[in-house]
């Protein structure tokens, strides 16, 4: 694959809603959390906390990982779950619990505590796969909303060669449907 | 214009659902001047509220009220069908194929296999071929009446050329209910590739804005959306009398009827005439053969998607954009019973593909993490897909039944799907598989995914045509054995299968149920 055409940057910038219609805000707010060295994309946390919201996007970046994509895309996810979660008592707990279930390394029988996002990545993996199968509920629901957030965005989408929506720019009757050129001529 | 009939009107057809099978009776009646109330549970949308967009239309379109699957079938999720004016075919592709002449004749063709309830149909090939050209001229199909073929798009040039490389003949885009060209008032097709989220410009056709507006026009049909049927009520003689329904505000209505015809999809379909249980009939209407929502049959399907060495975007244009119909024939020495076709598939998006590949094939590196998204993701732009769909057998354990205790937002009881394959089923699916994968290697794929069944589109058979009244529900005519003004007039109807994508003959169906309710009616014999 080749993915050289896109600019980091350029690419990211045009990010601005998610697919749930998450607005992120372009500031950092009163209370905001800059979750990248760029502070646009912060966004105002409505239910998870700053530890939580950290491990979130870390673990969205280790189960889709894309060395294109910046931090962007995975925080409007996070930004989707934490909405929701404003919204669903249980599923703020299932997130802070499984995030802190993540923070925990295991080597041989001791457990120490270290924030998931400050992990390496070797240990997010382990951690995950634990995750995976030890708190299977968390797992699926960070990997469905990941799924979903990330791939649903159109930016992502389009990066990755879906076009989207067709029927303003008249279909693809005159935009390439028939364009391959690769196949040898059949007969 | 549209009019409109008193419920207390006891002379009018009753039509439960506005799909294919009860969207073109009611049209076809309403045509011979007979008067027509078709009560759809669903919202009636037009061209405006279709986008190009997968989950919102999902969510307007399907039908999403609780039901169980059970044995091979999705558990929350059992069956994709709508529950909108027009039914399913606003979210069809329109593929149009015809039975072949055996088909009609499973039971004498393929001869007794166990644990199959096949029958034959007590209707053939030739008295269907008028029916079905009237269809065909309906629907636009291309390919008949002088329509040319659509173009084939980048997914259809992939699978042909893999196809003649392995020395397949029969292959083209199709029959395909989509207007190459301006026809019948629609437009011609602009390749925009949403076709199974509804097509935003009707260049398919749909019940919904094909054949509504005109039986509107006729005066004799009055569609009311919004409206659930709940029950179907008798006299004490056993004669269907009316139906009643849940309207838009959840009032429950009484709508009298000289006929009632019952065209809800098959698992709506039986599920309706078991919730209409009464003293007299204690197994549900129409139910004195115990085969009310035996004999489930969903097609074989299943899908290959393969990675190409180059950019596909298949996506863009006609979903179904082609076809292989060599495998369709009847050849015993293939291992199985019946024939299968291969017809292009996209993707339905990369949130879709991200999840099905990863989910339902066993061949990716786990679901997640990066050696899968660089395997599968990664190469969306390079995938070409193909489903695969194929006769599967009748059985009589594949069946609908209404669950114990859990019950719907109508307070009605939500339906149980049970569904197992038939070894000849699997067989078929193990044959598919394996020429698909071919095909795309001919082409140049590098890797090729085996997808099991999605939630079933094409449901069949819960209420089949039978000579015999103790092995079926209904007669040639869709008219039940037990109750000669109530109709089966959708895809329950169907005695088999066939390996055919089934809406064609839903359609030819129906055309032909009208012909002889209007007769009957005539004759006053109902
Ligand atoms: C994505 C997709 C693609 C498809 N592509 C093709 C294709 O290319 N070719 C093909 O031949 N077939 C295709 N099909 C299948 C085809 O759409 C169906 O076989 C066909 O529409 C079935 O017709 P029907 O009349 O049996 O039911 P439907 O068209 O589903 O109509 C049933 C209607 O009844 C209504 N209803 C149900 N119960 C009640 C009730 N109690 N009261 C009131 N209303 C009720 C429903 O809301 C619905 O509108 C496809 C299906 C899907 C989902
Ligand atoms: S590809 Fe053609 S038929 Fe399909 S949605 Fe587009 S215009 Fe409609």
């Amino acid at each position: 694959m080749d993915f050289s055409h896109l600019s980091r940057r350029t690419f990211l910038q045009g990010t601005g809603t998610t697919a749930a219609g998450v607005a992120i805000t372009g500031t950092l707010g009163a209370g905001g959390i800059a979750v990248a060295e760029d502070a646009s994309w912060a966004f105002e946390p409505k239910a998870l906390d700053e530890t939580t919201i950290r491990g979130l996007i870390a673990m969205a970046r280790q189960l889709y990982p894309h060395d294109f994509l910046d931090d962007g895309p995975y925080v409007q996810v996070v930004a989707g779950l934490d909405s929701s979660a404003a919204d669903d008592a249980d599923l703020q707990q299932t997130l802070t619990d499984g995030v802190s279930g993540l923070g925990v390394v295991v080597s041989g029988d001791a457990s120490h505590a270290v924030p998931f996002h400050e992990q390496s990545r070797g240990l997010q993996l382990r951690a995950m796969k634990r995750a995976e199968t030890e708190n299977n509920a968390f797992f699926e629901a960070v990997r469905g909303a990941t799924l979903g957030g990330l791939y649903g965005n159109p930016e992502v989408a389009a990066a990755l060669g879906f076009e989207g929506s067709a029927v303003e720019h008249g279909g693809y009757l005159d935009r390439g449907f028939d364009d391959i050129d690769w196949l040898p001529q059949s007969s | 214009m549209a009019r409109t009939y008193d419920l207390s009107d006891d002379s009018v057809v009753v039509i439960i659902g506005s799909g294919a099978g009860g969207g073109t009776l009611g049209h076809e009646l309403s045509e011979k001047g007979i008067d027509v109330v078709c009560l759809e549970a669903g919202p009636r949308l037009d061209l405006g509220d279709i986008v190009n967009d997968w989950g919102e239309m999902g969510a307007k379109l399907s039908w999403n009220d609780k039901r169980i699957g059970t044995g091979a079938l999705n558990p929350g999720y059992p069956l994709w069908v709508c529950k909108t004016v027009g039914g399913t075919t606003v979210h069809w592709a329109g593929a149009s194929l015809r039975f072949q002449e055996h088909e009609w004749k499973a039971r004498t063709t393929y001869g007794d296999i166990a644990g199959a309830t096949l029958l034959d149909w007590p209707i053939d090939a030739a008295e269907m071929d008028p029916y079905y050209s009237r269809a065909e001229d309906k629907m636009g199909t291309t390919g008949t009446h002088g329509i040319p073929r659509l173009p084939g798009n980048n997914n259809y040039k992939v699978m042909e050329y893999g196809a003649k490389k392995l020395g397949y003949q029969t292959v083209h885009t199709g029959n395909m209910s989509i207007n190459p060209e301006p026809r019948d008032g629609r437009p011609g097709c602009l390749q925009l590739g949403f076709c199974m989220a509804g097509c935003a410009i009707g260049a398919k056709w749909s019940i919904l804005y094909s054949e509504v507006p005109k039986a509107e026009a006729t005066g004799h049909f009055e569609l009311r959306p919004d409206s659930m049927v709940v029950r179907i009520v008798h006299d004490d003689s056993g004669k269907a009398t009316g139906v009643e329904y849940l309207d838009a505000d959840g009032n429950l209505q009484m709508q009298k009827a000289r006929i009632v015809a019952v065209a809800g999809n098959s698992v709506e379909t039986p599920r309706l005439l078991l919730n209409s249980a009464s003293s007299m009939f204690p197994d549900g209407m129409a139910n004195s053969s115990g085969q009310v929502g035996r004999n489930y049959m969903r097609h074989l399907t299943a899908t290959v998607y393969a990675v190409m060495p180059g950019p596909v975007h298949f996506d863009r244009g006609t979903q179904m954009a082609g076809i292989v119909m060599d495998e369709v024939r009847h050849d015993d020495s293939r291992g199985f019973a019946g024939g299968y076709l291969m017809e292009t598939l996209p993707g339905f998006g990369v949130a879709a593909i991200a999840g099905n590949v990863g989910g339902m094939s066993i061949d990716t590196p786990g679901t997640w993490g990066r050696d899968y998204t660089r395997e599968v993701i990664e190469n969306y732009r390079n995938m070409a897909g193909m489903w695969l769909v194929g006769e599967d057998m009748p059985q009589a354990d594949n069946r609908v039944t209404l669950h114990d205790t859990e019950k719907d937002q109508y307070g009605l009881p939500v339906p149980v799907v049970h569904f197992d394959e038939h070894p000849n089923d699997l067989a078929m699916r193990n044959h598919a598989y394996r020429m698909g994968s071919a095909v795309y290697e001919a082409a140049g794929g590098s890797k090729s995914y085996e997808l099991p069944p999605f939630p079933g589109t094409h449901n069949l058979g819960t209420c089949r045509m039978s000579a015999n009244a103790d092995e079926g529900v209904c007669g040639s005519s869709g008219a039940t054995h037990d109750i000669p003004n109530l109709f089966i007039s959708d895809g329950s109807q169907f005695t088999t299968g066939a390996a055919e994508n089934p809406t064609l003959t839903i359609v030819a169906l129906a055309i032909r149920q009208a012909e002889l309710m209007a007769e009957a009616m005539r004759t006053n014999s109902i």
